[in-house]
């Protein structure tokens, strides 16, 4: 071949590399692309962050399930259960569905359930996704029949609403799959090949690629019929522009991404005018709050922490960065009004209004006054007194870094010196305690986690320590009654063991142009399992796609071998060609 | 002759063992140094106690001395049973992990060095030869402008305009189309990877474009250039024959170096543009503090390092025997 061939044959390849299809159309049904952040494992044992569960929960099943609200539980693969006293014993029942099958097609029964809880059991420390409180007391799991287990529980087990709310996080595996060494050769590693990934959820796994995605496929047997979305591929993403840039050109559907304050201003703006972009608001559980560390002078000092609180107008300084409404004031009793009955909400303006002449005075009563004159308090005692700030956790957003000046700034009035930390080893000072006060978010995710706050809890790094709290947190946590759970917010509140920030407004978008029935929930947002089901299709009604469906899965096998056997080539034909693109001008150089 | 050369090779190779010991031990003592565990945030939320927390550490060796630790990793390099050894986070065989990255690392790193590096090359020589000219200088300027913009941001930009604004790329390096042919596949990854491509070939391009003009540039103002001049030979030959032979040996070793570096991947163009290659690895691993994904990373990049120079002085010794007499 000629010069002026090669170099045509060049350039055309690269305009046809340009003009490729962005997208590939599916070939039937539904395809949604959804985004997620890294994950680590997609063990439903021992996954540990809300992406991986966001992926788990369509292909696994709970026993026990968030209901479309995010708020109650229901039935998912116990069809029912009941709660027994025997004696001094708690003895809970659960009835299964019946003909649940797992994604190869073996029956669910009560075996599976017994096989999970009792490997569950045997190393809560490695199994770090399911809820303790599920093993808390368990004595025995008896498989009565088939279709029916039970769990007995000696008296140290947790209320009955709690232990409904802990089953929600453990996704019964196959017994069959999880037993045999050549498919799962240890149950705590990372698994991510579809054949580990049998589950018996709405959707199978059809492919993974570490790093990059899982395609999910509609289960055509699941229980409630075949989901409306027919295939659901979650993307791995890092960064929120880059999520806001692809929902609005329409390359993704959903994802667990969410904007807030002037994030959200200028993503509506990008997306301004187009009618299939929706967006889903939502008070998100999780708090932000400032946490005094115990273990240091003053801070262990009820005095000082409240002059603290006076210090500080938490709701104008909240407002200044997620405006009127991208933010609901934080509870001083921990929980949110996400947890309902069981919050007493408690915003800190209305137990200590901003009033930094009180602040001043009691600041004066301890001793903390200016001596030399340079405009910031000493210690009683004379020596130069600074707060040592920490804002920033990894991947927070910028706000905490802002808040943590303004908070800065509102001390400094009062006559308190404070250093404003923002370096990225956050976690590794606030685990080594070496820190005064930091700007922390808890995620809580139920009622009972109220137990960071009680004096031996490993999750309670601040250091507070009462013996009613901790007394009344043991009875709460075995009667589940709210009015105890009240109690324990006071004694919070009371203490000031923290000033509590915000709880930010969460805001999500979504399209609508390719799927329309979305349900968005609180708990996992737009990617919830209620969110892609949609309006099953049942069983009875889905012959004719039948076939296609088992044709798509059994040619799935060989496809996704094929592209691993290409790999190699996929890493020498590019680069190949980019070198032939340089080769070019030397070829056409005259000799 | 031959001798020289054989005890010339073994004492390069002898130092540059020590240089990989040293190596990995700098990185092990600093990895040390830094405070944390895989494990600290599951004990910070509560989900294990600071018993099984203990027995997690014991376990997966953080309770270790710092020299058994050191040896332990210093045996599994010289045995390669590191490469077996499972990262703490993970729970995996680190060689399960790096197999998966490699092949996406090498294929980005190695076509954005050939291109950048031909590039730089090629301009590099096309200004040395219009020395002083308003064409030189406008390379020159334009280089040292795009040699300032930082890879993540000139990354964003490229995002920005050809995938969000022109719709002409994808914003994700995932290609899924199932390939028909080698050529289709072909097409495809150079579609999902060429701004990614772009966006680090700048660097090499950059720094070759400015080493080969500078060099070439020097050996112009040599004697025997001009009287090769003189003596009416062409530009192209003079250039061909004597001029990049002479500045040969300092190129193989940028080249080298830069060779071994491609194991190591790209961070900061892997994490702008979401590449799941070995850089992103070990920037989370580091943040993990997953001891044996580091160590391992490092090895790879350590070993091919020393072993891309070592090949490029023993390949220049041989060519050059006055390097080997010392």
């Amino acid at each position: 071949m000629n010069r002026k061939g090669l170099s045509l044959l060049l350039a055309v390849l690269f305009l046809s590399s340009i003009a490729a299809a962005p997208r590939v159309s599916a070939s039937a049904g539904t395809e949604l692309v959804l985004a997620v952040g890294k994950w680590k494992t997609l063990n439903p044992l021992t996954s540990s962050t809300v992406y991986s569960n966001v992926i788990l929960d369509k292909v696994y099943e709970p026993l026990i399930r968030w209901d479309k609200s995010g708020t109650k539980v229901t039935s998912a693969l116990a069809e029912k259960w009941e709660f027994k006293k025997e004696g001094d014993n708690k003895v809970l029942t659960f009835h299964l569905r019946k003909g649940v099958k797992w994604h190869d097609g073996k029956e669910v029964t009560a075996e599976d359930v017994k096989f999970t809880i009792e490997l569950f059991k045997s190393n809560p420390a490695k199994f770090v996704n399911p809820d303790t409180l599920i093993i808390n007391g368990l004595q025995e799991v008896k498989v009565v029949d088939k279709y029916t287990v039970q769990l007995v529980y000696n008296q140290s087990a947790a209320a009955d609403k709690f232990l409904e709310m802990a089953f929600t996080t453990l996704y019964i595996v196959p017994k069959h799959i999880w037993e045999d060494k050549n498919i799962i050769s240890d149950p705590t590693a990372s698994l991510d090949k579809p054949e580990q990934l049998v589950g018996c959820g709405p959707f199978k796994v059809a492919e993974i690629k570490p790093g990059e995605y899982v395609k999910l496929q509609a289960f055509k047997d699941y229980y409630l019929g075949k989901p409306e979305v027919d295939t659901a591929i979650f993307k791995v993403l890092t960064d929120k522009n880059q999520f806001a840039m692809m929902v609005a050109n329409g390359e993704l559907d959903a994802g667990y991404f969410y904007f807030f304050g002037k994030y959200l201003k200028e993503f509506e703006n990008m997306v301004s005018g187009d009618p299939n972009v929706k967006i889903y608001r939502a008070a998100s559980k999780s708090t932000h709050l400032l946490a005094f560390n115990f273990k240091k002078w003053p801070y262990n000092d009820l005095k000082f922490r409240k002059a603290i609180a006076y210090a500080l107008p938490v709701d104008k300084i909240v407002q200044k960065y997620y405006g009127t409404d991208g933010a609901k004031a934080g509870s001083m009793g921990f929980l949110g009004p996400f947890f309902g009955e069981y919050c007493k909400y408690m915003p800190k303006e209305n137990l200590y209004p901003y009033d930094p002449d009180k602040a001043k005075e009691i600041l004066d009563e301890l001793g903390f006054k200016d001596v030399n004159g340079d405009g910031y308090r000493e210690t009683p005692d004379g020596k130069p007194f600074k707060i040592y700030l920490l804002t920033r956790a990894p991947g927070d957003s910028f706000f905490r870094d802002a808040i943590g000046d303004e908070i800065a700034n509102y001390l400094k009035d009062v006559g308190i010196k404070v250093d404003v930390d923002k370096a990225g080893d956050y976690w590794d000072k606030w685990g080594a305690g070496s820190w005064d006060m930091a700007i922390v978010g808890f995620v809580p995710h139920k009622p009972t986690d109220l137990i960071w706050f009680t004096s031996d809890n490993p999750g309670n790094r601040v250091g507070f320590s009462n013996k009613t709290y901790d007394e009344t947190f043991e009875e709460f946590q075995r009667t589940g009654d709210p009015a105890l759970a009240h109690k324990l917010e006071e004694i919070l509140a009371n203490n000031v063991v923290f000033i509590a920030l915000y709880h930010p407004i969460v805001a999500t978008p979504y399209r609508v142009d390719r799927y329309k029935d979305w349900a968005p929930n609180p708990r996992f947002l737009t990617l919830g399992y209620w969110s892609l089901l949609g309006n099953p299709e049942k069983p009875t009604t889905t012959t004719s796609s039948e076939k296609s469906s088992t044709t798509t899965s059994s040619s799935k096998t060989p496809s996704s071998s094929t592209s691993t056997t290409k790999k190699g080539e996929k890493g020498l034909c590019g680069p190949a060609a980019l070198v032939l693109f340089a080769v070019l001008p030397l070829l056409k150089r005259r000799r | 002759m031959a001798r020289g050369m054989v005890s010339y090779t073994l004492a390069k190779i002898a130092h540059r063992l020590l240089t990989l010991i040293f190596v990995i031990l700098i990185i092990y003592t600093l990895l040390r140094l830094a405070p944390g565990t895989p494990f600290d945030q599951y004990l910070y939320q509560g989900k294990i106690t600071e018993a099984q927390y203990e027995a997690l550490l014991k376990e997966w060796g953080y309770r270790d001395s710092f020299l058994v630790g050191a040896a332990k990793m210093l045996y599994g390099m010289a045995t390669f049973s590191l490469f077996k050894m499972k990262s703490p986070v993970y729970n995996k065989p680190i060689i399960d992990l790096i197999s998966v990255r490699l092949p996406y690392t090498l294929s980005l790193v190695t076509a954005a060095y050939f291109f950048g590096a031909m590039l730089g090359m090629i301009l590099g020589l096309y200004c040395a030869r219009n020395r002083g000219t308003l064409k030189e200088s406008a390379i020159i300027w334009i280089t040292l402008g795009i040699r300032s913009l930082p890879v993540f941001w000139l990354g964003m930009v490229l995002l920005y305009v050809f995938a969000f604004k022109l719709g002409l790329f994808p914003f994700l390096t995932s290609s899924e189309l199932h390939p028909r042919n080698v050529f289709h596949h072909m097409i495809d990854w150079l579609w999902h990877s060429l701004l990614p491509i772009i966006a680090l070939s700048k660097i090499y391009a950059v720094s070759y474009l400015l080493t080969i003009r500078n060099m070439v540039s020097e050996e112009y103002t040599n004697d025997y250039v001009v009287s090769f001049r003189a003596m009416g030979l062409r530009e192209d030959y003079i250039i061909e024959r004597y001029v990049l032979r002479s500045i040969m040996p300092p190129i193989i070793t940028m080249m080298a170096i830069d060779l071994g570096f491609l194991f190591g991947g790209a961070v900061v163009t892997e994490t702008v543009f979401n590449y799941p290659g070995m850089g992103t690895l070990i920037y989370t691993a580091i943040w993990n503090k997953d001891y044996p994904v580091v160590l391992a990373s490092f090895y790879i990049i350590a070993v091919a390092v020393i072993l891309a120079i070592t090949i490029a002085e023993i390949t220049y010794a041989y060519l050059d025997p006055r390097i080997r007499r010392g």
